[in-house]
């Protein structure tokens, strides 16, 4: 059973990981843009490592990696899959006080990866697994009927 | 809502558009601000959720979904109303619908049954019936459990 969670703040997006998939948060000191124009993922330097990271928007949709401004990072690491994610605000509180809610039918899409949110001293979250963010990333939906009516 | 002679909640979604809910459906009106918590991607129609009565709700809005207009700022005018169902378990449980306007109430009898608006192809999955208001045209009653809990919603029909 997991005890604690890591916290992490993106704009308007809450989200909560099992602390036991967190590596480290760091300042970025350094991003290195990929090679392809437009790509998403960058390197980004971390003390005297280098991590791959994503940017995020509010809908967990990665954005092109020259439009990184957060200054932190949250290393997270699940079955030997690292991924860094940029935040404005990332910090570990326990699990004590947090009241898991199980989301309805009607919120979920073919790329759902929120089945659960929780509050935390009045406050909602979004429970959420390295593991599935990783998955998404790398095999998004074909069609993704939020993100499509966003943009049409 | 008993289908001879009853009333019903008018509920205005869009412009021109109205469901229904029975009249022991509604359990609170919001109006005003609202803290809402956005869930990273869930679909555009229910794509927040609030905190009421230490319950977490699902906000709901059958604008989007039906007439597939944008999503309603959030900063002020809107009217959310709690409506209460019964799950398949047996429990109650609460959802949140955005409105356009107040609810108002009608009373609706049996002749006045028609068929669903041609505005949105998937109202049999979430309606139970439909009844023509004298102003307003078809009016849906919503399935509040249908809507909140099945699948349907999923793909959006879009």
């Amino acid at each position: 059973m997991t005890t604690e969670y890591l916290k992490v703040v993106m704009g308007r997006t809450r989200l909560l990981f099992p602390a036991a998939e967190l590596l480290a948060v760091e300042p970025i000191a350094r991003v290195i843009p990929p090679p392809t124009a437009g790509n998403s993922m960058a390197m980004i330097a971390i003390q005297d490592a280098t991590v791959p990271a994503v940017t995020l928007d509010e809908d967990l949709q990665p954005v092109p990696a020259h439009e990184i401004r957060r200054r932190l990072c949250a290393v997270l690491r699940e079955d030997g899959a690292t991924l860094g994610v940029t935040c404005d605000e990332a910090s570990v509180i326990g699990g004590s006080g947090l009241q898991f809610h199980v989301l309805p039918a009607c919120m979920r899409t073919e790329g759902s990866i929120i089945p659960i949110v929780a509050v935390h001293n009045g406050s909602l979250f979004s429970v959420c697994k390295t593991a599935d963010l990783i998955r998404i990333l790398n095999h998004p939906p074909r069609v993704h009927p939020q993100s499509a009516a966003r943009r049409g | 809502m008993n289908a001879t002679d009853c009333r019903a909640w008018l509920l205005p979604i869009a412009p021109e558009a109205y469901v229904a809910v029975g009249e022991g459906e509604i359990a609170h009106i919001l109006s005003g601000w609202l803290s809402l918590h956005p869930v990273p991607r869930s679909p555009r129609w229910c794509h927040d959720v609030f905190l009421w009565q230490r319950q977490v709700v699902p906000l709901f809005d059958l604008g989007i979904l039906v007439r597939h207009e944008s999503a309603v700022s959030v900063a002020g005018g809107q009217v959310i109303m709690i409506v209460a169902y019964a799950a398949a378990t047996g429990d109650v449980r609460f959802g949140g619908l955005r409105l356009g306007g107040l609810p108002f109430s009608r009373k609706v009898t049996d002749d006045q049954i028609c068929d669903y608006p041609s505005n949105y192809d998937g109202w049999e999955h979430i309606a139970i019936s439909c009844f023509t208001d004298p102003s307003h045209g078809p009016v849906p009653v919503l399935d509040l459990a249908r809507l909140f809990d099945g699948s349907v919603a999923v793909t959006g029909r879009e």
